[in-house]
């Protein structure tokens, strides 16, 4: 799909604004599901802005400068805006759809920031993005590197992060432990695509996921298995728009695997709050390729031509496993105000926190703020990137909340 | 029209330029010609010279004056919801008050709550609920601003029988007028109450006026604000699965969905339930709109349309039923309240629909919150009209009638959304009155849909001023001079314009123009040929090619 293609559903934009709060808002403080306008204020910065933006540009009327790439980029692609709009006009306006489209034009544009081009340099010439020079292999050098008839374990950038290791390890032993037939692709694994997508790359996209789907078919895989959200959600979610077909190979993600075959072997009492982060959420949610065309119904309802195409409202993420997982230790899980599809982003993705650090920051405050409201002391996400990030905002800001990726609170849960 | 750079500095001075935008992006969004008050013609055609986000009410003041030294219109809105806030010219000011967003305290004592322009309802809900206090809310959701709805712009909404409706919700108003003075009047918490209406003509009622005046008479930004009982639970339980989800009933509050053969059964059981005061929410949809609101996509709703699946209260044999949402303080209260509505449904000929409890449970959402009004959008893809009637129950029928009269006679075109009879809408509100509007719906199919629409509005604001229907809401900007009444609305509405803003700095293009439109004392004359029966397919052939040729147009570059 193109932007042209997308110019029916940005006319239906209605400037209503419910892509800027959450569906169902309980708290006073926390009713927002928009980080980028929390943070710009300004219309543009919401999902409907971006649409604007996008109809506007499409139009010839609006054009590059610093405050529209500012109004795009300081947004983490996160999807709570299109959750937000579909609450009442589901498939009408679908503002991530044209979010994705905007991106992809910029780029063919030429327009796209230094910040975000140094990441998608880095892709194509070091492998990941941040440009490590640790090789991707190094965290499983200990371990065999044959086939499989089951599981390949897929470890997205995880695998540059040297903090990390002890939790891919823990990971590795619950696996035996479970007998599990699996092999980590170490360093035959290749970068899924899913940040060049996402920063509108779409032809480096297309090539890393074809590579990273040949890689898995050589190991014999017919499951991949991962912790990392962000390879998970490019696979449900961005490989069938880019025309990559995971031809019958099955995508679970550790926590759901856990959840099923794992027991903890130490318990604590602790009160958690948990994230959901929005890829292992709402941007998980598996997308089902359609060409976009809408008929009109009895007289002039508008109704998608293929009928059969499951609309995407963010409720079809994974979110039940991960709490299974932190309830299985004993631990009692806090809930924030906004959860599961209603998640309020940290602000790390999509490039944001590499292209606006101040953007970034400040959703991870807001939501810091949320968790601490819970009374609790401890927040566990999925995410072990969102982890990071969260904390150092925290350190930074003096919050006295210490988060934790599953993986790592699962591992201090059973040492 | 690009804006000056020693206007652009006097507006940098006066909020910080990290909060004025010139760039086009941000002035695209500020242009935006979509949404509840979109007009046939291009998304983008008039463009401001600047948006400026003030923080504080000197800060508004302050910005007036640069406006008003700089000769630029100004306009402010406070949620932005649809096109509401669009000026319908080039160049104008956007205050945008999203930063002046602070709920500053719910007074529990006295029902009431201090508010910014934009603590949006759905946060002011949260916080009321915390103290056994709920807000109105307008069909806009949760995201509209209760000031600019009770300050600016009509201000009804579906719970209106417990939460009236919003121009009377104002106890206080901070104002900056047009001439960048601030103003203060009214009650906004526990030592200063004093009666801002007395004897003669209400200062709130000239400023606010029925409709609101669309930021025209200045920027209202900070409110004394009326709160409602509200029993339920301190936060709302949710239920059921996005988007359909409802709310788990606390333990005093009853649903009830009775149907009835006529609707003057309707309008009897509304009369008589509003009398006992018992009321939460009396609200009668459409069978299209309940159809919507129970389904999650339209072709859910064209799928189980066409295998006659809806549910009950979704079908059009059942059209002449309402909803009934009670909530009481005690047990006793609520065995009272079950007791009466079904005395009173059953004395007036009704029975009661047996819904499923999931159904309930959403409905019940859409009647505390209106999360779901938005949803009857959903099937036109575009803004939708509608006009409305605040008067006596005694009306409903006859305005059902003129509502059938006119679908029927544009049912060969399926230019419009198509519905069976009718698409009104109808509830009690301040627990008396009857609200009622007929939304009409333009098709998706092509933009001459939005001329029929048009066409069929006209024609209804004609037919009620003949039959006698009451009070219309819903009009503003030129079309009132054309069908000002005896009152002669538009009259007052440009003496009071003039009065408090003789140079006409503040935008006023949906409140009324300078000048009157021509014709004069023959406008009643020409409007009963244009809106009669046998003009009716030439002005619709007009009115289909204007919104045609609108549509064609293409958008407009910012002119610098
Ligand atoms: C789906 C949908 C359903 C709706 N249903 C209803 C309904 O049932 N009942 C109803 O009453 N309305 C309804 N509306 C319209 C709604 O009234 C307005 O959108 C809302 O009440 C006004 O709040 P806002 O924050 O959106 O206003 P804005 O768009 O910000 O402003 C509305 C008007 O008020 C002016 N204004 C805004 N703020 C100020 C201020 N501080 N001082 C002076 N002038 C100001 C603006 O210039 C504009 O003319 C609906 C809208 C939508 C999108
Ligand atoms: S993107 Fe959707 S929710 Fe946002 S303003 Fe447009 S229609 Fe409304
Ligand atoms: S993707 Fe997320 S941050 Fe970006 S506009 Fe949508 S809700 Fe806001």
């Amino acid at each position: 799909m193109t932007l042209q293609d997308r110019e029916l559903s940005m006319k239906n934009c209605m400037r209503c604004s419910f892509c800027k709060w959450v569906p169902s808002m309980n708290t006073e403080e926390f009713g927002h599901i928009c980080p980028s306008i929390r943070y710009g204020k300004f219309h543009s910065y919401s999902g409907g802005g971006k649409v604007i933006t996008a109809f506007g540009l499409m139009h010839g009327v609006v054009d590059y400068d610093n405050k529209m790439l500012d109004t795009v980029y300081a947004c983490s692609a996160c999807g709570g805006c299109g959750t937000g709009c579909s609450a009442n006009l589901s498939d009408l306006v679908e503002p991530m759809e044209t979010i994705y489209e905007l991106r992809a034009r910029i780029f063919k544009d030429g327009q796209l920031p230094d910040a975000l081009n140094a990441l998608l340099n880095n892709l194509k010439f070091a492998g990941n993005p941040q440009g490590s020079t640790v090789s991707r292999g190094e965290w499983a050098e200990d371990l065999g590197h044959g086939t499989t008839n089951d599981i390949a374990l897929i470890v997205g950038e995880a695998a540059f992060d040297q903090l990390q290791w002890p939790q891919l390890h823990s990971l590795v032993g619950l696996l035996d432990g479970a007998n599990a037939d699996f092999v980590a692709l170490g360093a035959n694994e290749v970068d899924c695509g899913g940040l060049a997508y996402e920063l509108g790359d779409v032809d480096l996209a297309t090539s890393l996921a074809k590579a990273f789907l040949a890689k898995v078919q050589e190991s014999g895989a017919r499951r991949i298995l991962t912790q990392s959200d962000a390879v998970f959600a490019a696979l449900r979610n961005y490989f069938p728009r880019l025309g990559v077909d995971l031809s019958g190979i099955e995508v679970i993600h550790a926590s759901e695997w856990m959840a099923e075959h794992t027991r903890p072997t130490k318990s604590t009492n602790e009160t958690v709050t948990y994230h959901d982060s929005c890829k292992l959420g709402r941007l998980s949610e598996p997308y089902v390729p359609w060409d976009g065309e809408h008929d009109t119904e009895m007289g002039s309802i508008w109704v998608r031509r293929q009928r059969h195409v499951k609309h995407r409202y963010g409720n079809d993420g994974v979110y039940d496993a991960p709490r299974k997982v932190i309830e299985a230790t004993g631990a009692t899980i806090f809930e924030m105000p906004r959860i599961r599809e209603a998640s309020y982003c940290c602000g790390l993705n999509a490039g944001a926190k590499d292209f606006n650090p101040d953007f970034s920051a400040s959703a991870a405050k807001d939501r810091l703020n949320e968790a601490l409201s819970t009374g609790a002391k401890t927040m566990v996400t999925s995410c072990a990137d969102c982890a990071c990030h969260l904390q150092q905002v925290a350190d930074r800001e003096g919050m006295d909340i210490k988060v934790s990726s599953l993986l790592a609170f699962t591992q201090s849960a059973e040492e | 029209m690009k804006i000056k750079s020693d206007a652009l500095e006097a507006l940098q001075n006066a909020v910080g330029a990290e909060n004025v935008a010139t760039d086009l992006a941000t002035l695209a969004s500020y242009a935006w010609n979509g949404g509840v008050g979109a007009l046939p013609g291009p998304k983008l055609k008039f463009w401001p010279a600047a948006v400026v986000l003030p923080g504080s009410t000197e800060e508004v003041a302050a910005i007036v004056n640069a406006c008003n030294a700089h000769g630029l219109k100004f306009r402010p809105l406070s949620s932005g919801n649809g096109s509401m806030h669009l000026p319908q010219q080039q160049g104008a000011v956007m205050i945008d008050l999203v930063r002046m967003d602070k709920i500053e305290k719910i007074d529990r004592k006295n029902s009431m709550a201090v508010i910014q322009p934009y603590a949006t309802a759905g946060r002011l809900m949260a916080e009321a609920m915390n103290v056994g206090l709920t807000c109105h809310v307008v069909g806009a959701g949760a995201g509209h601003s209760p000031l600019a709805s009770a300050t600016s712009m009509l201000g009804i909404g579906s719970s209106g029988a417990s939460t009236g409706t919003n121009a009377r919700n104002i106890l206080g108003l901070e104002w900056v007028t047009p001439d960048g003075e601030i103003v203060r009047i009214g009650a906004t918490g526990d030592d200063n109450w004093f009666s801002e209406e007395g004897p003669g003509i209400g200062f709130r009622g000239m400023v606010r006026g029925y409709m609101g005046a669309h930021g025209a008479l200045g920027i209202f930004t900070r409110i004394g604000y009326k709160l409602h009982p509200w029993t339920g639970d301190k936060v709302i339980k949710q239920t059921g699965v996005f988007p359909q989800t409802g709310i788990e009933p606390s333990e005093f509050a009853r649903f009830y969905a009775p149907v009835w053969d006529t609707p003057e059964q309707v309008a009897q059981c509304a009369k008589r339930l509003s009398r006992s005061g018992q009321l939460f929410a009396f609200l009668r949809l459409s069978a299209t709109a309940y159809g919507l609101v129970l389904t999650p996509t339209n072709e859910d709703y064209v799928a189980q349309k066409e295998a006659g699946t809806l549910p009950e209260i979704a079908k059009d044999e059942n059209r002449h039923g309402t909803q009934i949402m009670t909530q009481a303080h005690s047990a006793a209260q609520a065995a009272y309240q079950e007791k009466l509505v079904k005395k009173v449904v059953e004395d007036t000929g009704g029975r009661f629909l047996d819904l499923d409890p999931d159904h309930e449970k959403q409905l019940m959402r859409g009647l505390v919150t209106s999360q779901y009004v938005a949803r009857v959008s959903r099937q036109g893809g575009g803004g939708a009209t509608s006009f409305g009637i605040n008067d006596s129950w005694n009306l409903w029928p006859k305005a059902l009638e003129l509502a059938e009269e006119l679908v029927e006679a544009d049912k060969s075109s399926d230019l419009m959304c198509r519905t069976e009879h009718e698409s009104h809408w109808a509830w009690v509100h301040e627990n008396r009155q009857l609200w009622t509007e007929h939304v009409m719906m333009p098709g998706h199919k092509k933009p001459e849909g939005t001329g029929m629409a048009i066409g069929s509005f006209m024609r209804h604001l004609h037919r009620m001023d003949e039959r006698h229907l009451g009070m219309r809401a819903l009009i503003g900007g030129p079309i009132i001079d054309l069908f000002q009444t005896k009152s002669k609305e538009g009259v007052w509405m440009r003496r009071i314009k003039n009065k408090i803003d003789p140079n006409w700095n503040a935008d006023a293009s949906f409140y009324i123009p300078p000048k009157a439109m021509p014709g004069g004392r023959m406008l009643p004359f020409i409007r009963r040929v244009v809106f009669s029966n046998a003009m009716r397919p030439f002005v619709n052939f007009i009115l289909k090619s204007g919104t045609k040729g609108a549509a064609k147009k293409p958008v407009v570059p910012r002119g610098d």
